[in-house]
């Protein structure tokens, strides 16, 4: 029987966790606030690692949406509007939501083993004792190179897309390449593209603190470390699929 | 040398993905913030549904702009609805400054305009959006409408708008409904009502009735007759009886043109002119005999004068005529 106090402080430890990494945030203005290395080896981790994969999946996401969107509407001689449906699911959901989970796996994952391996060798106390900030150390070079990497690899994923959407349009339903390109232009637009980049931050941010706070929340011991990595990237998909509902409700407001 | 080759990878990945930004960015129409455009406007009295910011502007189907404001006027009711055209679309209108440009266009638009051409919203397919097109609706010559009064964009070119083809629909719709709504239903089941109660009690008339009986005795008598006449005029009596018509005919024909001949041979015209020598003669002679009877009349007039005389003075036969009258 779970109490009251349980459930409250389940969800009080998160909020802690994340005033924590809030408070520590001004060091990134300090001259030494950053770790440099660490942040260019999680920036190649979580990004230059990450291109292939994103790629690669991006590209048959807009393939197989094109292959069936084609399917659909051949049936009403409605073949160009392919153009529209693969343009505007890459851009606004796919896209960022394809890249994300790809981070979760490999970044989320990896964020939360590594925090949970420090734990038990007890490396995240002797920070403490030595007075350095874990969350300072550990968590925001994560967070940043994150921020970083996640809308780099959105818009690689959505030229990704879009490419597999004209793969379609010009082998499956024999449109003329000019004739695709020239519908994405005209009923795509900056805004759209820019708005779904700026919600592949949101991922990127929600993923590093999962991840994070998993791996600080492990117990002491090889398995414990092992539930904290599955645990980061189950809590990671949660977290970035409420997001984004909730970011996509928030965009309607504003007509997107 | 770890580092480095990874400093590498990482460069090309963040390089890569600021040139894929700006490359999606300017593809998906940061590009049109560098072309040059010209505002025009319209006015639509119908309604617009279908129509949005960002619908495509065509001119006799090439598509050249968007719309780019879509405002209700309160004034009039009027929906005001405001276009960007891009002017790349004009292949002389490429040349020179922006103003240049602008210029050329509105002086094109006007010829336009005076040779008919005016916009009208259309349906993009079966999906419900629509957009606005430009084509010659109009006569060439046509005047234009006046713009709407108290205009906030009075710089702007003024495209008069028609109503589109299915409004018109829905107006020959509506006035179709209306005429039928007109239509006094009542009065007409009324009038039926009352013919077919006329027609019931006159049917049910006994005089009628009889007239009924009698015509139907008419028509079975005459069933009957042409049954009879139909079993004695067979085929072959009725050829036999058209022959002795034809034959019949022949030997008319063959008589008016004996008659014919006959009546040329007698020699009318002289006869008829002894003829009419002889009635005048005749004529003549009876104007003499007329003569001669009046004549007669008057012998005879004086001979009763004589007997009447001698009637009354049978004496005057020996001594003659007395100088006193014989009456008196």
């Amino acid at each position: 029987m779970i109490g009251m106090r349980e459930v409250v402080e389940t969800f009080r430890e998160p909020v802690v966790f994340i005033g924590r990494v809030a408070g520590v945030f001004p060091h990134l203005f300090h001259r030494r606030g950053l770790r440099r290395r660490e942040f260019l080896y999680y920036l190649d981790l979580c990004g230059a690692r990450s291109l292939p994969i994103v790629l690669a999946i991006c590209y048959l996401m807009g393939l197989v949406l094109g292959f069936q969107a084609a399917l659909q509407m051949r049936k009403v001689g409605t073949e160009i509007f392919v153009v529209d449906l693969v343009g505007f699911s890459v851009l606004k959901e796919f896209g960022p939501l394809m890249v994300a989970m790809i981070a979760t796996g490999r970044a989320g994952s990896a964020f939360a083993a590594e925090i949970g391996t420090m734990k038990v060798d007890e490396e995240i106390s002797a920070l403490e004792t030595m007075g350095i900030s874990p969350a300072a150390y550990l968590v925001l070079p994560k967070m940043l190179s994150m921020l970083i990497a996640l809308p780099v690899l959105t818009v690689f994923g959505d030229f990704a897309g879009i490419v597999g959407g004209l793969t379609v349009g010009v082998t499956v339903l024999d449109l003329p390449m000019a004739a695709y390109c020239s519908r994405t232009m005209e009923v795509l637009d900056s805004v759209t593209f820019l708005l779904g980049v700026v919600k592949s931050m949101v991922f990127a941010v929600l993923i590093t603190l999962a991840g994070c706070y998993c791996g600080f929340r492990s117990s002491a011991d090889a398995q414990g470390v092992g539930r904290a990595a599955t645990s980061a990237v189950v809590s990671s998909i949660f977290l970035v699929v409420i997001a984004d509902a909730v970011i996509a409700i928030l965009y309607s407001f504003i007509g997107y | 040398m770890k580092d480095a080759g990874r400093n590498f990878r990482l460069g090309l990945f963040v390089l890569g993905g600021v040139v894929f930004l700006l490359g999606m960015l300017f593809f998906l129409g940061l590009s049109d913030a560098f072309s040059h455009k010209a505002a025009v406007c319209t006015y639509f009295a119908e309604s617009v549904q279908g129509l949005s910011v960002g619908s495509e502007v065509k001119y006799r189907g090439v598509a050249i702009g968007t719309v780019s404001k879509i405002i209700i006027r309160v004034s009039d009711q009027l929906v005001q609805v405001n276009m960007e055209i891009g002017l790349d679309h004009f292949v002389n209108v490429d040349e020179g400054g922006r103003r240049q440009q602008i210029a050329d266009f509105n002086r094109f638009f006007q010829s336009e305009l005076e040779k008919g051409m005016r916009c009208r919203l259309e349906y993009t397919g079966i999906t419900g959006l629509r957009y606005i097109d430009f084509d010659y609706y109009a006569t060439p010559g046509q005047a234009l409408p006046e713009k709407p009064l108290d205009d906030d964009d009075a710089d702007q070119l003024f495209i008069p708008a028609v109503p589109s083809s299915f409004h018109d629909i829905l107006k020959a719709i509506g006035t179709s409904l209306d005429r039928i709504s007109r239509v006094r239903f009542e009065e007409i089941s009324d009038g039926l009502e009352r013919s077919f109660s006329e027609l019931s009690g006159l049917l049910s008339d006994p005089a009628l009735k009889s007239m009924i009986e009698r015509v139907n005795g008419a028509a079975l008598d005459l069933q009957s007759t042409s049954r009879t006449i139909a079993g004695v005029i067979n085929e072959e009596r009725l050829e036999r009886l058209m022959d002795l018509l034809e034959a019949d005919l022949t030997m008319i024909r063959e008589l008016g043109e004996q008659w014919k001949r006959e009546s040329r041979e007698a020699k009318i015209p002289e006869s008829s002119a002894a003829f009419r020598e002889a009635a005048a003669s005749l004529v003549a002679g009876s104007e003499n005999f007329g003569v001669t009877l009046f004549k007669l009349n008057r012998a005879l007039d004086a001979m009763t004068e004589l007997v009447e005389y001698l009637n009354q003075d049978p004496g005057s036969l020996v001594r003659g005529k007395s100088s006193r009258p014989v009456a008196e």
